[in-house]
């Protein structure tokens, strides 16, 4: 029973991922689009662990920060 | 008998009187300018592959982190490569994505993206210990060998500015901002003063503010005029997408550099240089677009070039009067 959850949990986050990262492309150009793709799979990671409130929390405040960060470093190329 | 007396209009003489106000202001207001003085790493070398974050000691030894290279590098004053450190790993002394580096007294402090800790080295870049920290690390700064304050993104409170112990304790908050605001909007690059002040720069606000060691605002300031940031749909969440402040340093002075981000007149170029009360100096212009900027014990300023293939290093340089003169000299 509880190895068919885990497997409707992985499915779900899986097809979630796909639309997160779908989304993302869609609206952007691919060469505009590192720190949005980078954070979509930094949250597909945190969506795993969606079960635990805290750790998802958590999660997410890395995620941001590695996109803040990437935004810093990449933000040149897109200025203006 | 009656004498005409010619009485010139006040506006007249006001008129007559600019101009020439106006030429002694522009002769005494001071023009500063970078002089490139040294520079490691090119597209042809190994050096740096990526560097993220640069500290320089007490001997002028330049530390740089490099994060794709996973490692800490020591180059000494001339840009020859002492020694480096670290691979691949989370065990004491590797990285899986190395940041930020401070230097205090003889250690070396390294923070990474993805560990939840600050690694200390030795100036011979041997692993010393670890300071755990509960949060991810957006920007920090070490104040003193038992005080590490960090930035971090918070998503439930206003801007905090986290004090731990060399154990990883929290042992003070400096708040920056009780506002709640939507994901990010607090974010900072934060510096303190030799007085303990500190100065936060937004990264999605067009805010700078000061701060006294009570926590009280000493004063606030927007360069750009910027009301509002965009905001986009990133992964199911609201953010903002575009920097206004990428990083700020003080000099030995108390002067401030805030690296503007792309609504800048020159994107990731413009730094602006405000005296210690918040009055705008000047706006220097890198030659190339960085992601940080960093300025030194002897007021040198170090930027990137090449895209962190390469590591600059400035004087930076203070013309008044016809007089050329560095701000290391003036400082002394």
């Amino acid at each position: 029973m509880i190895s068919r959850i885990q497997r409707m949990v992985r499915k779900v986050a899986l097809l979630m991922a796909f639309f997160l990262i779908f989304s993302v492309i869609s609206v952007y150009s691919q060469e505009e689009i590192a720190c949005e793709i980078a954070l979509a799979k930094c949250m597909f990671d945190a969506l795993k662990q969606f079960l635990n409130i805290i750790s998802l929390a958590n999660y997410t405040a890395y995620c941001l920060t590695g996109y803040l960060f990437c935004k810093k470093y990449l933000d040149k190329q897109y200025a203006g | 008998m009656l004498v005409k007396k010619t009485v010139l209009p006040r506006s007249l003489i006001l008129m007559a009187a600019l101009p020439v106000f106006l030429f002694c202001l522009g002769k005494n207001s001071p023009e500063w300018s970078l002089e490139e003085v040294l520079s490691i790493g090119t597209l042809d070398d190994t050096l740096l592959f990526q560097w993220v974050g640069v500290a320089v000691d007490g001997d002028q030894n330049i530390y740089v982190t490099d994060t794709m290279d996973y490692s800490l590098k020591k180059f000494d004053t001339n840009g020859k490569l002492l020694k480096k450190t670290g691979r691949r790993g989370q065990g004491p002394g590797e990285f899986s994505a190395p940041r930020y580096v401070s230097s205090y007294g003889n250690s070396i402090y390294v923070t990474d993206q993805y560990i939840p800790k600050i690694q200390v080295f030795d100036q011979d870049l041997n692993y010393i210990s670890s300071i755990p920290v509960s949060i991810p690390v957006s920007d920090f700064s070490v104040i003193s060998e038992n005080e590490i304050a960090v930035s971090t993104l918070s998503t439930t409170k206003g801007g905090i500015i986290h004090i731990f112990d060399s154990k990883g304790k929290i042992q003070n908050e400096f708040p920056y901002s009780f506002e709640q605001m939507p994901l990010m909007m607090n974010s900072v690059s934060f510096e303190f003063d030799q007085q303990r002040n500190l100065y936060v720069a937004y990264s999605f606000q067009d805010k700078i503010e000061k701060f006294d060691t009570e926590g009280k605002k000493l004063w606030s300031k927007r360069l750009l005029g910027i009301k509002k940031v965009e905001k986009e749909k990133i992964a199911s969440l609201i953010l903002p997408s575009k920097l206004i402040y990428k990083d700020i340093s003080l000099d030995k002075s108390g002067n401030l550099y805030v690296l503007g981000g792309s609504f800048s007149k020159n994107p990731s170029q413009d730094v602006y240089l405000l005296d210690p009360e918040g009055s705008l100096l000047a706006t220097i212009t890198l030659p190339d677009t960085s992601h940080c900027i960093y300025i030194d014990g002897k007021d040198y300023l170090y930027s990137r070039a090449n895209e962190g293939v390469t590591l600059k290093k400035f004087r930076i340089k203070l013309q008044e009067r016809g007089n050329i003169s560095s701000l290391t000299s003036f400082n002394r």
